[in-house]
């Protein structure tokens, strides 16, 4: 089954505004959404005070929400980590923020409990404590090892080398005393730790877009596949996308596939629908082994996931044709199989029943 | 990206919509996962706990390959106690699962106490520390295994997820937990880039994503994100070993040491020129009053004479203990030189004893007919699929001719994971020969064979690799000369790692074989969720004797590692020369070196 879509409204016709509260500056601020935009409703100068903080003065909490909405308003990595369905919530909170700076590294070792030995009989894993003169010895030494170790700090500090500390690993029966890297390694290493750390910065932004809330997560992740979308700025570099968008899809029209079919979502298979109309589906098998082959184009997810309407009435909704927030007239499909019909329907706290008068 | 990569990541993404639909419905983790506890445990896990979850990311896996190595003792002691323990077991079974669910993450708690703290304990009570870590591993596998247990072996799961590949069999994922949901999809992004089916930078940030989703719906925590990533980072850095060059100078020499070292003796290996470094391996056997003591700490052996070496320009070298091991009979160590002998240095005369005599050795390289290490590599190319499945069947190998304890056990169902996967996306021909030697070997040694697996393999049994008829044929065999061989050899690099062979030692049942090894890709397999080691040890000596090798000791620092392999069967005990061979994810490297056995 096919049709011809008609250019639909804009992605957000659907989308109702909505506001968050975000501490920032000691206070309580307001954030809005209106119209595919995020704005800080509290400060209302806000072009001035990014140019205050590019020039060295405070930032603010709302403005920095505002700058990453924007940068994430194309990124994948929205819809591989945002909800999927109404049922997929999200936990994380602002508190959750403070954990995600971690980043590690240095050294490991390894040693079997029970490296097998070849002689024959048993042979115990469990570490044993050297004899007394043998601890006497190890107390001794060590003592002179700390005593050597800090000369040679201290002749190193002098120099202005890098000697530094060794790390000492004791694992089992290995024990590895390994100096530190060299300049060059070292510099390794800080590119490693640098490259982590912007990676957890990048996912602290993205967590905190997402403690907005609900509301928040659905238009972020509306803006972005939006920007995929025919139409919007990515749409040109879609092909690298397609396994992105795909999962993307199939993510979120497998749950709406169950409410709508009663199908194991495991067997919707999906690809993305890139041609005139507004895609396809079919089904096939019987019973528990129904599978559902759907292509859809990415704007489904803005237009039509993101305000809640996949299933309306029994019908799965694949394109909307007319918008005017709450009323809205979409193409849906009664049934596998069944042409697609026009719906109206009406946004009444939050459920999208069928408009009166609708066909 | 060519469509069979845009194939395989589609692929892996929907593998990850279908992980976060597994997950979705199961019952949420409590929030107060202590609260059960009494109060003293409350607070002091609680205490713990920032610092501990860091860790335990690095422990569960450590813990895992320990749990792996224990399962040959365990089971002996399976055996001895069943009988009294059935009974036991059934009536406790409830308090204990119960216990072991609520000891699991206490454990890892604890253990993160220790390990954060560790590159200070390092410096100070890093003894204490590193038992209390092994014991707690020991402590937190113990629940993790019998909650496994219990559950039925569920990570037996074979099939890949519903809905992902048309015909997949049902499969228990139900029983997974997101973190082990997790984990399975990292070794199947693994197994696909090694496997060349997908970028391995595109399969990270695909791994990447799926945990964040979970993090994002509190089923995993957060915090365990930055490690993860920095794992992630340096398992992908490309920076291979330190450009330069590299030496080995057999020593070989065996020197008396003083009664105050606790060693009877100690044989010199090799010494080995590196960029950063230059080290001398050695093996010591343990005085009658230390028999059996397993020393945990190798540095007083020497006891008041500090070993040294002086080159012919009048330079003096200090030699530090790098890292050592010890067993119930012997000792074995790194000796690091310092300061680094400068190019052009023409000889070292090593003084490890007062007792000892000098031992000069020659540093200005064996001329152009010499008779020693012949180097070559790397080998013939072949698919990285096809190597990858191999892999998995030379691990197995190694464990069948290593006394085959674990392999009633060993668990194939990860490897049969990736297989589907690649079946799925269309990158398995190149190995459907590989699976069928994997399925073979299996069921020659009757290990169990996931039906993924031997659903891709092509019917009937495949003939095996006369180098594996050898190992089976000599597996169990005791031997193998008692002795030691300076072998020294510097492989070629391969695949970013530069490997040198140090020495080796051989007793009855098998052969210890150290190598050092330089580059980013030496951590331990512990460290990688895959289900295929990185690399694959092979050898054969002069007398047509093959040999296969598991990991044993190692210790790694950066890009540095010390490894000890274990080479099974024994070697022939009238062998004068072994040809050793590691295939990395790329192709592979050999060297043959003579055994120079001195008195054995």
């Amino acid at each position: 089954m096919s049709a011809a879509a008609a250019a639909g409204p804009p992605w957000w016709a659907l989308l109702p505004p909505a506001q968050a509260q975000v501490a920032c500056g000691g206070g309580s601020h307001r954030l809005r959404w209106d119209q595919g935009r995020l704005t800080a409703a509290d400060h209302p100068d806000a072009e001035g005070e990014l140019v205050l903080a590019a020039l060295g003065g405070d930032r603010s909490a709302c403005l920095d929400l505002v700058e990453a909405w924007g940068r994430r308003g194309e990124d994948l990595q929205v819809l591989a980590v945002g909800p999927r369905s109404a049922a997929d919530e999200l936990t994380i909170t602002p508190d959750d923020l403070d954990h995600l700076g971690m980043s590690g590294g240095g050294w490991f070792a390894y040693s079997p409990l029970t490296a097998r030995r070849f002689r024959p009989g048993p042979s115990w894993p469990w570490l044993r404590r050297p004899p007394l003169a043998v601890s006497l010895r190890i107390a001794r030494r060590r003592a002179a090892d700390r005593a050597a170790m800090a000369a040679a700090r201290r002749r190193a500090a002098a120099a202005g080398a890098g000697l530094g500390m060794m790390s000492t690993v004791t694992g089992g029966a290995r024990v590895a005393r390994h100096a530190r890297p060299g300049p060059m390694r070292r510099h390794q290493q800080q590119q490693a730790r640098d490259e982590a750390d912007r990676a957890a910065a990048r996912r602290a932004e993205l967590f905190s877009l997402l403690a907005l809330g609900p509301e928040f997560q659905r238009r972020l992740s509306a803006a972005v596949a939006a920007a995929w979308a025919d139409g919007g700025d990515r749409a040109g570099d879609r092909d690298a996308a397609r396994p992105a968008l795909v999962a993307a899809l199939a993510g979120r029209l497998a749950p709406a596939a169950q409410d709508w079919l009663g199908i194991d979502p495991g067997l919707v298979e999906v690809s993305l629908h890139e041609e005139s109309g507004w895609g396809r589906l079919e089904l096939s098998g019987a019973g528990r082994e129904r599978r559902l082959r759907a292509a859809l184009p990415a704007g489904w997810l803005a237009s039509v996931w993101a305000p809640g309407l996949a299933v309306v009435a029994g019908h799965l909704v694949v394109a909307v044709t007319e918008a005017a927030w709450p009323d809205a007239t979409v193409l849906a499909v009664p049934g596998p199989g069944a042409e697609p019909v026009i719906l109206r329907v009406r946004a009444v706290d939050g459920e999208w029943p069928r408009a009166e008068g609708a066909r | 990206m060519t469509s069979a990569q845009q194939r395989a990541e589609t692929y892996l993404r929907l593998r990850v919509e279908a992980e976060l639909r597994r997950v979705q419905a199961l019952p949420r983790p409590e929030p107060a996962p202590y609260g059960h506890l009494p109060a003293p445990l409350r607070g002091a896990t609680r205490l713990a706990g920032p610092l501990g979850r860091n860790a335990a990311t690095v422990l569960t896996p450590l813990a895992a390959s320990a749990a792996r190595t224990l399962r040959p003792l365990a089971e002996s002691a399976e055996q001895a106690m069943r009988p009294l323990t059935d009974s036991v077991l059934t009536s406790l079974q409830p308090l204990a699962d119960s216990a072991a669910r609520w000891m699991q993450p206490l454990a890892g708690q604890v253990i993160g106490v220790v390990l954060p703290a560790a590159d200070e304990a390092a410096r100070r009570l890093h003894p204490l520390a590193w038992q209390a870590a092994g014991r707690l591993q020991a402590m937190q596998q113990s629940g993790a295994d019998r909650v496994t247990q219990w559950r039925g072996q569920a990570s037996r799961a074979t099939a890949t997820l519903r809905g992902a590949q048309a015909g997949a069999e049902p499969d228990r994922q139900e029983d997974l937990t997101a973190e082990e949901g997790l984990r399975r999809l990292a070794v199947v992004a693994d197994g696909l880039a090694r496997a060349g089916a997908i970028d391995p930078g595109t399969a990270d940030s695909i791994v990447a994503d799926l945990e964040t989703a979970l993090a994002a719906r509190g089923r995993i925590e957060p915090y365990r994100l930055g490690m993860r990533q920095m794992q992630r980072l340096h398992q992908r850095r490309a920076a291979g070993p330190p450009a330069g060059p590299y030496v080995a100078v057999p020593a070989g020499a065996l020197v008396p040491v003083g009664p105050e070292s606790g060693l009877t003796e100690v044989r010199l290996f090799t010494l080995v020129l590196a960029p950063d470094r230059a080290v001398l391996t050695v093996v010591g056997r343990l005085s009658d009053e230390n028999l059996r003591s397993e020393h945990l700490d190798p540095w007083p052996l020497f006891g008041d004479h500090r070993p040294a070496a002086r080159d012919d320009r009048g330079n003096r070298y200090e030699l530090r203990e790098d890292s050592g091991w010890s067993d119930q009979e012997n000792w074995g160590g790194v000796l690091r030189l310092n300061p680094v002998p400068p190019a052009g240095t023409q000889w070292l005369d090593l003084i490890i004893s007062p007792q000892a005599p000098t031992v000069r050795l020659d540093l200005t390289g064996p001329g152009p007919d010499h008779d020693g290490p012949k180097p070559e590599g790397p080998g013939p190319a072949v698919s990285l699929a096809e190597r990858l499945v191999d892999a998995a069947a030379l691990e197995l190998l190694a464990l069948a001719a290593g006394g085959g304890h674990s392999l009633p056990r060993h668990d194939l169902s990860a490897v049969a994971d990736v297989v589907t996967a690649l079946g799925a996306v269309g990158a398995l021909e190149p190995a459907q020969a590989a699976v069928g030697r994997l399925v073979t070997l299996a069921g020659r040694l009757g290990v169990a064979i996931p039906s993924a697996l031997s659903a891709a393999s092509p019917p009937g049994p495949a003939e095996l690799p006369e180098a594996w008829r050898n190992v089976l044929e000599n597996t169990g065999r005791l031997d193998g000369p008692r002795a030691a061989a300076p072998v020294s050899a510097v492989l070629p690099e391969l695949d970013g790692v530069r490997f040198v062979l140090t020495g080796l030692r051989s007793v009855e049942a098998g052969a210890d074989l150290y190598v050092m090894a330089w580059g980013a890709r030496v951590m331990p397999h512990f460290l990688h969720d895959s289900a295929f080691r990185l690399w694959s040890w092979s050898a054969r000596d002069d007398r047509g004797r093959w040999h296969v090798a598991e990991e044993g000791n190692s210790s790694s620092s950066d890009q540095h590692a010390d490894l000890t392999l274990r080479l099974v069967p024994p070697l022939h005990p009238e062998s004068a020369a072994l040809t050793v061979t590691v295939a990395g994810p790329s192709g592979e490297v050999t060297a043959t070196v003579p055994l120079d056995w001195g008195s054995r």
